[in-house]
Parts: C-alpha cells; structure tokens; sequence
C-alpha cells in the first residue's frame, strides 16, 4: 500500500507544482519581493543619504561686533568645517533672506543675533535660530537640520573645552568634556565579556527578529494551500471519486500533509533567501552591519541541540497546522467557504509570534504565559529565542505536548475521513447546514 | 442457472437528521449484467442510494448487498470491484488526462499500464490525451470520466448522470461506450438519469423512486406496457403524477 500513498503524494506535487498561482505566490513573489524591496529601500536611502551629505544653508549674521574674531564668524567657518556648505545673504529681513534661500534651492536659514559674541564672551546663551522650509515632509528634511543641529552641538563642545582648558591647562578637553564615562560590560553565561548590553541585544534582535515572522508566514501560507486543497477536491467532487478508491483514507490525509509539507519547505527556501537577501542589503546601506559585534567570540552560538529543537518544533507546528486546516477544509462546502473558516485557525497562530515577538515570556502575566503553552504554534518561537538562551527544558516539553496535539488532530481528522462526514458535512460561509441531494 | 444477484438492496432506510429521510425502505435486486436504471425526480433518493452502493454513506437501517458483500462492513474489499462516477464529477485540472488515468489505475491490482491503454481507448481524446485536463471542453471531460470509470473492468459500475448537461454529440458518445463497455466486459451497472430516453436505450430494467420509496419497477417495454404509454417519459409522468 505504500506505493498508494506515493501514489497521491505524486499527484499532489503535480498539481501544487504546475498551479502558476502557487508557484508564483508561495515561491516566486517571495523570491522577487524581498530583493526589490530591499532594492526600493536603498535607492530611497541613498538619495536621502545624497542630499544630507550636502546640506546646504543661508546664514544671516546680525552679530553686532565688528572685525574677524567675532564668534559669528568663528561659527561660519566651523560649520562650513563640518561640510555645511553656507551662503551668506545680504537681506535685512526674515522674510527677504528666506525668499533669497528659496530662490537659490536652498532649504535651511540660520539666523545669528545681534548679541550673538557678546553672549558668549558673557557665558550666557546665545539664542541662533533656524528655519527650514518644509516641502515634502521625509526622513531627508528631517536629517538636513540634524546636520546642522549637530554640528552646532559640537560647535558648543568646542566653547565649552575651550573655556575649561583655561581653568585645567594639563586636562585633555575630551575628558574635560566628559567628566564621568561608564564602560557597559555583558555578563554572559556568567563570563563577563567588554561588550555593551544594547550592542549584544540589537545584534541578536536584528538577527532573529525575522525568525518568528517567517515562521508566522509560512504557518499561516501553509494552512491556507492546505484547506484549500481539501475543499477544491470537495467543491470539484474529485474527493468522492477518491473516496470510492480501494485505499486507507488515512493515505489521503497523510498524501494530502505530505504534499503541502514539501512545497512549504521549498516555499521556506525560498523566503529565507529572498529575506537574507532583503536583510543584507538593509544593513549594508544603514551601516548597522558595522556596529554589530561578532556573537561567536561572546559565546552565544546557537548549538546542535538548540538548531535541532527549532527544526522539530517548526516540523510539529506545521504537522499540527496542516491536520487543523486539512480537517476545515473537509468541513466545508466549497474554496470559498474553507478561506473564510480558516481565519478562526489564524488567530492562534498570530498570538504568540505578536506577544512573543514584544515582550519575553517570562515578564508576561501568568494567565498569557498558559496561553503561550497552550499554542503549539508557539514553541517554533520560544526555540528562535532558546537558541541564544540554551535553556531547552521547556522546548522538549513542548516538543511532547505538540507530538499529543497534532497526534489527536490527526485522530480526529482520519475519523472523519474514515466516515461519511467527509462528504456530508458543508459548513456554508454563515450557515450550518446538512446538504441532501436528491 | 439463475445469474448471481450483483446488487441486493432489503428495506434500505437513510436519514440525514430526525427530519429528512432520503430512502425510506427500499428493496429491490440487480442481477448480473443487468444495466439497471435509476430514475425519480429530483430530491427523490437517487444520488443518496447511488452513494450507498459506491460505500460512501452507510444505510440508516436495513441491508444492502454486492456480490454478496455488506456495504456497511466491507468497504475496501468493494472498493476494489466497482467504480462510482458522480454527477458533475471533476478531475484535477492540472495533470493531463493520460496522468490522471495512470493516478486512478495506480490505486487497482492488475496490469495498470492495460487499463490506463483501455482507458485511452474509451476516452478517444487522441493527442488531447496528453494536454492538461484544464484545456479540455466539459465533454471532453465527461469522457475522460466514463473512460476512468470503466477502465479497470469494474465489476459493478455505477454512474450517476453520466451525460448530464452533455451536447447531443458527447451525449450520444458516452451512451455507447457505456452500453459497449458493459456488455463486452460482463459487468453490471447502476444508472441514474434526468434522461428518460437514455435510459430507455441503455436499461435493461428500470426502477422509479419518489420521495424516497420505489414506486416502480421493471423493464422498460412492461413499464410502458403497464401504464400503456409510448416511453418512460409518459411512464414517468404518470407514476410521479399519481404514485
């Protein structure tokens, strides 16, 4: 009888494989997206990164004091330092020299006021003011202030250390400047390693962030390919000729998983490169690659067992999702029907991708931690997370309590297939009812 | 020698709930070879019975038989003798009609690549054989269906409208297959039909069902003879009118 569930195993792949809708939504989009994503993104960065590399200001000195050590002057030459590049305007007004920025497509105007040097030379603030002319309202508006803003911070660091230098001659002006510096450390597995906490947590976040979506993705995709398959066979009346075929019924469960199984792996290939793809080219642009901190030298290495608990996990919870949606599928009447009826199975396996990817377990009230547990969709999760942490107690647990559930999913489901509920039972979209025909 | 009853149906009752019985208490017997004609209005009880004899719903109560085998109880040695055609039955859209044969002959015992040849031979689709059954017309499909049913030399074949909604041409060709089909193979059928001329030309006898109960049965000249009509049209009309 083997050769009878090969037998349907065959078919399901011919026709998963030779459906262009599948082919194209479950590998060929994610393939194509995540890179023209990625691509979209860093065109869109490059070109804000082009425009805040060149900022570009009017200055409208009022500084009163005359001659060239005025700090007006001081502060022309620091900013243009910083490759700000400044335009000096003649306007005696507000109005007038923004109208000449306008004119000259430049965004920015920095206003110097009369008691400009003489605040300084006082130590009291003197108060600069900006203006920029908003167009579009982007990241790129945004960053061309920062700039300026920046380099005026820097400008005050520069008054500050020089002040000081006056009082501590022998001081360096960084340290003048900084007069207390704390050095983060990481404990790590009880090694304490010179590394900040905030730089380990964001490299291992921007790591396995991606994790649970993925697995939230392809959870949900493979439930939807295979209710639907079911209820196709039902609304097409191919089931019913199955069903008269001389075979185990419980064969045209486990063809039917086994089918869905296979292209859900080459579908997760096919996510985890156009993703790797999107995420490098993501980091390549933000630079966020050169902050990152080698995890290997730390310690937190993801083990053998740590890998092998994901992929068990990941493995049941597709067992589990796919028993579930293969059973609701049988329960409708039509495609349509099953889609509907399948959004009762999305909310579980939302739930702890969302929490989990939020908060830890751990600090979650104890009322959500159960419902956590009760998920088996959660524990491929919870091992993303354990493959840092190592601690894989609960993981095995869990790998038991998903081997119970998908187990009694897959009882029931071969009891129904078994009876002639399979072909009675049509839940319609609002209306629980018994089709008799003729 | 009497032939061997191929299909033995006693006081066959089938409820869907507490309100609707589909077949309330039917009894009759095919015979061997016989091509059996199941006709009723619709709603009447002719898929619902169909469906028992194909062992795909199980008789509320009484007792259906074929070849001596319980329909209740010995599923998967029937499986391996009959072959059941629903009404409106559809294939998988994405293999060609030839890997659907060869799907379907995978499941039998015997010499596969023969049945999927005979099948090719009933189905007469030539190069189309080969196309994707999404390219192929409803008629197309309808042979692709009788070819798959009557290819492995069921012993029972049962057909469930086999030419419903099927242009006069395709009609009148899967008729004859049928008729050729079963009679050179010996094997028995059970047909249900809309189609009263059809099944004038293919019974061998006839039963009637109304509301779920046979009201009639016999051979289509005692039939017409009975209620001195001309076909089973007026036969029926005339059972329906006043059964």
């Amino acid at each position: 009888m083997a050769n009878a569930l090969l037998n349907i195993v065959q078919k399901e792949l011919k026709e998963m494989f030779r459906d262009p809708r599948l082919l194209i939504g479950m590998i060929l989009v994610p393939l194509l997206i995540f890179p023209v994503m990625g691509s979209v993104i860093r065109v869109s960065m490059e070109a804000t990164e082009a425009s805040v590399t060149s900022v570009s200001a009017g200055f409208m000195s009022r500084d009163a004091s005359d001659g060239n050590g005025t700090m007006a002057v001081y502060l022309y030459s620091y900013l243009e330092a910083s490759g700000i590049h400044l335009r000096n305007t003649s306007a005696d007004n507000l109005s007038a020299a923004l109208e000449e920025c306008r004119k000259n497509g430049i965004n920015i105007l920095i206003e110097i006021p009369s008691n400009f040097t003489e605040c300084i030379a006082n130590g009291s603030s003197a108060r600069v003011k900006l203006y920029q002319m908003l167009r579009n309202y982007g990241i790129g508006e945004g960053a061309e202030s920062s700039v300026v803003l920046s380099a005026i911070d820097r400008f005050n660091e520069y008054i500050i250390s020089a002040r000081l230098v006056s009082i501590f001659p022998d001081a360096k002006p960084d340290e003048l400047l900084h007069p207390v510096v704390i050095e983060a450390n990481s404990v790590i597995s009880g090694e304490v390693k010179e590394v900040s906490p905030a730089l380990v947590i964001t490299t291992i976040m921007s790591t396995s962030m991606a994790m649970p979506v993925v697995i939230m993705i392809l959870l949900l995709m493979a439930g939807q390919l295979a209710a639907t398959s079911v209820a196709m066979e039902k609304e097409q009346k191919t089931l019913e000729v199955l069903l008269t075929m001389p075979i185990n019924r419980m064969y045209l469960l486990i063809g039917k998983i086994s089918g869905v199984i296979v292209l859900s792996i080459i579908a997760t290939a096919s996510y985890i490169l156009g993703f790797t793809y999107y995420m490098s080219t993501l980091t390549s642009t933000t630079g966020v690659e050169s902050a990152r901190i080698d995890l290997e030298t730390l310690g937190i290495v993801p083990d053998f067992q740590g890998y092998f608990l994901m992929l068990a996990s990941l493995f049941l919870a597709f067992l589990a999702v796919l028993s579930l949606s293969v059973l609701l599928g049988a329960y409708t009447k039509d495609v349509r029907s099953a889609q509907a009826l399948l959004g009762v199975l999305y909310i579980p396996i939302l739930i702890p991708t969302l929490i989990l990817m939020m908060a830890p377990l751990e600090i979650l009230p104890p009322g959500m931690q159960v419902l956590i547990y009760a998920i088996p969709f959660s524990y491929p999760i919870l091992a993303t997370k354990a493959l840092y942490t190592h601690e894989y107690a609960l993981l095995y647990a869990g790998l038991i309590y998903q081997l119970v559930f998908t187990f009694v999913v897959l009882y029931i489901a071969s009891k129904f297939f078994a009876s002639e509920k399979i072909l009675t039972a049509k839940i319609e979209l609002k209306k629980k009812k018994v089709m008799v025909e003729d | 020698m009497q032939a061997e009853n191929a299909v033995g149906i006693k006081n066959l009752v089938k409820d869907y709930s507490a309100k609707i019985r589909a077949v309330d208490n039917i009894s009759l017997d095919i015979k061997q070879g016989e091509i059996f004609g199941l006709i009723g209005p619709n709603g009447a009880g002719k898929t619902t019975t169909l469906r028992i004899l194909a062992t795909l719903l199980k008789p509320t109560s009484g007792r259906v038989t074929i070849f001596g085998m319980d329909v209740a109880k010995e599923q998967k040695k029937i499986r391996r003798i009959i072959s059941y055609l629903p009404e409106d039955a559809g294939a998988y859209e994405n293999l060609t009609g030839r890997e659907y044969l060869k799907f379907i002959a995978g499941f039998f015992e015997g010499r596969k690549e023969e049945m999927v040849e005979r099948g090719i031979r009933i189905c007469a689709l030539g190069e189309r054989i080969d196309s994707k059954i999404k390219e192929y017309s409803k008629g197309m499909k309808r042979r692709l269906q009788i070819a798959r049913a009557l290819m492995m030399l069921p012993r029972l074949a049962i057909l469930d409208e086999p030419t419903s909604g099927l242009d006069v041409i395709h009609a009148h060709y899967v008729r004859n297959e049928i008729k050729k089909e079963i009679k050179s193979s010996g094997a028995t059928a059970v047909i249900s039909s809309h189609n009263l001329l059809e099944v004038e030309f293919l019974c061998t006898r006839v039963g009637l069902i109304s509301r779920g109960k046979l009201v009639e049965m016999g051979t289509p000249e005692e039939l017409k003879k009975r209620y001195n009509a001309s076909n089973l049209e007026e036969v029926f009309l005339a059972v329906v009118k006043y059964g």
